[in-house]
């Protein structure tokens, strides 16, 4: 399989978020167990925003098609693509049209099945494009980076890590990535990002 | 306006995946040079019940220019134009001769409303054309098109009472043999009351071009395009790219046009260039997306329309991931590359092979099945006016080149 974009679970979470459709779709690539990894991405999308993923395992091409015939709205997190046959790759590149929905959808695959994808499925993987990541485990941030990376989000913003921190926990803090990461490298990234979680889904 | 509202607002008018419909409606649509939509309305204006077939790569904008073509003939006064997609309608997997017939006559029969706003004199030949339609006629064919239950004991008798007694002379059969005549007939008559409010009806069908069944797609076509040809309906459909080559050909035969709608060519047509550059400006300002930028995507797209909206998105993606306020050449540069990768997904080493080849030497020869699934999944694009008409799809040219060292 060739290399292609990395992304560790919450930035994809967030890229998630931050997809605008409608009917956008991606695809994140695991090597490991695809349903854990779900389960993970769920939690984190619905920590970070204002919305609760659907997480559904689908058990065929038709069973796809009813699910989003059926829920066309939200973020939507498909899992057991893997057990798809020939015959249900060509059943849904058959009837892409009837994949449509307005919501986000995130496939999340084995490394086998993107392969499938592309080459049984051209007409739904015109839809992904190169929206497909394979998910990377976080490693932890060389200190003198962190500190590099500070300091520039400090230059853009023009304020100081208590600030971001009191306007966080105030619920203030605009749900922008440049927030998110800052937090982040301040150790401050799950309470904080509640936060921010929580107002957003009290946002007119 | 926050960055975030300016990039939530650039995303949703480079939704790649959107309804084709969407962007017509937000009025984003851009009508390219040589339109296919401007050639089908031509010929649909001097010949209503021509038949026109549609091929061309994933993503090239068939669809858009289906609708195009519908609401331009829907301007025309003399004109009835229905867009259907098949997919929405009818399990693609179980495509078989008589559907097309079943759809459009469903459609005619659906939307026989009156004119709005229009005098009683004026409507009354639409109330004639309406009771013209015999009601029997009406419900037999639904009944056919849509299926119905029998009672088995009634089934039963009518087997039992009935015998089909074949006479000594065998009449040559229809080219619909597979199709009910009766209902064709029934179709026929729905065409003449449409004609004597002074409309011809054309029937758009959208997205054949997904059947992978050779068989049933070449029945398909024997069967219903000389079903509706005998009801005098004007048909456009789009087909599978294989409609071009080899047997293929036959299908083909059944229309009276071919209408080729290619990648454009970005590369050695500068009007074509110019028509991706206003497709990017009628969903994004300059100031977001700089010319050079502009024009760096449209040269990495290869000219596919869709490739373009999709690049468009992901290069801004990377831009707003990355705290910038307008999109760089670095973000458009990340995008192709996340784009090739994606296309290389799947390749094993013979097409990788047929690639390079295809780099280096500018040829490709179209015989085998792998080589058509190279064009369908667009890792090759082929511009019909270009001496060599096939070039590897830009973002993976790079890939390829390291792939060589």
């Amino acid at each position: 399989m060739p290399a292609f974009s990395r992304s560790e679970l919450g930035a994809f979470a967030f890229r998630v978020l931050e997809s605008e459709g409608p009917n956008a779709w991606l695809v994140l690539v695991v090597d490991g167990a695809v349903d854990d990894v779900a389960r993970k991405l769920s939690t984190e999308i619905s920590t970070l925003g204002e919305e609760i993923p659907t997480t559904r395992m689908v058990t065929s091409g038709s069973n796809l098609e009813e699910f989003t015939q059926a829920r066309s709205d939200g973020i939507a997190i498909i899992t057991g693509i893997h057990a798809f046959t020939d015959s249900d790759w060509h059943r849904v590149d058959l009837n892409r049209t009837r994949l449509q929905r307005t919501g986000t959808t995130v496939l999340v695959l084995d490394p086998t099945s993107i392969e499938h994808l592309e080459n049984k499925a051209p007409n739904l993987a015109s839809w992904i494009g190169g929206n497909i990541w394979h998910l990377e485990q976080a490693r932890p941030l060389d200190g003198a980076l962190v500190e590099q990376r500070l300091g520039a989000l400090r230059r853009w913003s023009k304020l100081e890590d208590p600030e971001i921190i009191r306007r966080a926990e105030a619920g203030n803090l605009p749900p922008d990535p440049e927030y998110a990461e800052w937090l982040t490298l301040l150790g401050r990234g799950g309470s904080a990002w509640q936060v921010i979680g929580e107002k957003a889904r009290i946002r007119p | 306006m926050t960055r975030r509202e300016r990039f939530k607002q650039y995303m949703t008018r480079v939704a790649a995946a959107a309804d084709p419909a969407l962007a017509l409606e937000q009025k984003l649509y851009v009508h390219p040079p040589n339109a296919i939509s401007d050639l089908i309305v031509r010929h649909l204006e001097i010949d209503p019940a021509s038949r026109h077939l549609v091929v061309g790569g994933i993503g090239s904008g068939k669809t858009t220019q289906l609708l195009v073509a519908t609401r331009e003939l829907n301007a025309l006064p003399d004109m009835r134009a229905v867009y259907i997609d098949v997919s929405q309608k009818q399990d693609l997997v179980k495509l078989k001769p008589g559907c097309l017939v079943a759809l459009a006559g469903l459609a005619l029969l659906e939307g026989r409303g009156l004119p709005e706003g229009g005098e009683l004199s004026a409507l009354l030949p639409h109330i004639e054309a309406r009771l013209r339609v015999d009601h029997n006629e009406r419900n037999s064919f639904i009944k056919w098109a849509n299926g119905y239950w029998i009672d088995p004991v009634e089934e039963y008798e009518l087997d039992d009472h009935l015998r089909e007694v074949e006479g000594a002379v065998t009449p040559p059969r229809p080219e619909w043999h597979e199709i009910s005549s009766m209902q064709v007939e029934h179709l026929a008559h729905f065409v003449e009351s449409e004609h004597s409010v002074g409309r011809h009806f054309v029937v758009l069908f959208d997205s054949l071009d997904r059947t992978t069944n050779r068989a049933a797609f070449t029945q398909l076509i024997d069967q219903d395009i000389a079903a509706l040809r005998r009801c005098n309906i004007g048909v456009v459909l789009i087909g599978p790219i294989r409609s071009l080559e080899g047997f293929g050909r036959l299908e083909a035969d059944r229309f009276d046009k071919l209408h080729l709608q290619g990648p454009v060519d970005v590369e050695q047509d500068p009007a074509g260039r110019e028509f991706l550059f206003r497709v990017l400006r009628a969903r994004v300002e300059a100031s977001m997306l700089p010319d050079p930028e502009a024009l760096a995507l449209v040269a990495a797209s290869g000219g596919v329309l869709r490739d373009l909206i999709s690049l468009a998105k992901a290069a801004g993606d990377e831009a707003y991931l990355s705290g910038s306020e307008t999109i760089q050449m670095n973000y458009v540069q990340a995008a192709a590359d996340g784009f090739g990768r994606s296309l290389m997904i799947g390749l094993h080493k013979p097409e990788i092979e047929t690639l390079k080849h295809l780099r280096s030497s500018g040829g490709f020869v179209w015989t085998t099945e792998d080589d058509l699934a190279l064009l369908a999944t667009r890792r090759v694009l082929e511009y019909p006016r270009r001496t060599s008409p096939f070039s590897v799809h830009p973002t993976i040219v790079s890939l390829l080149d390291q792939k060589a060292g």
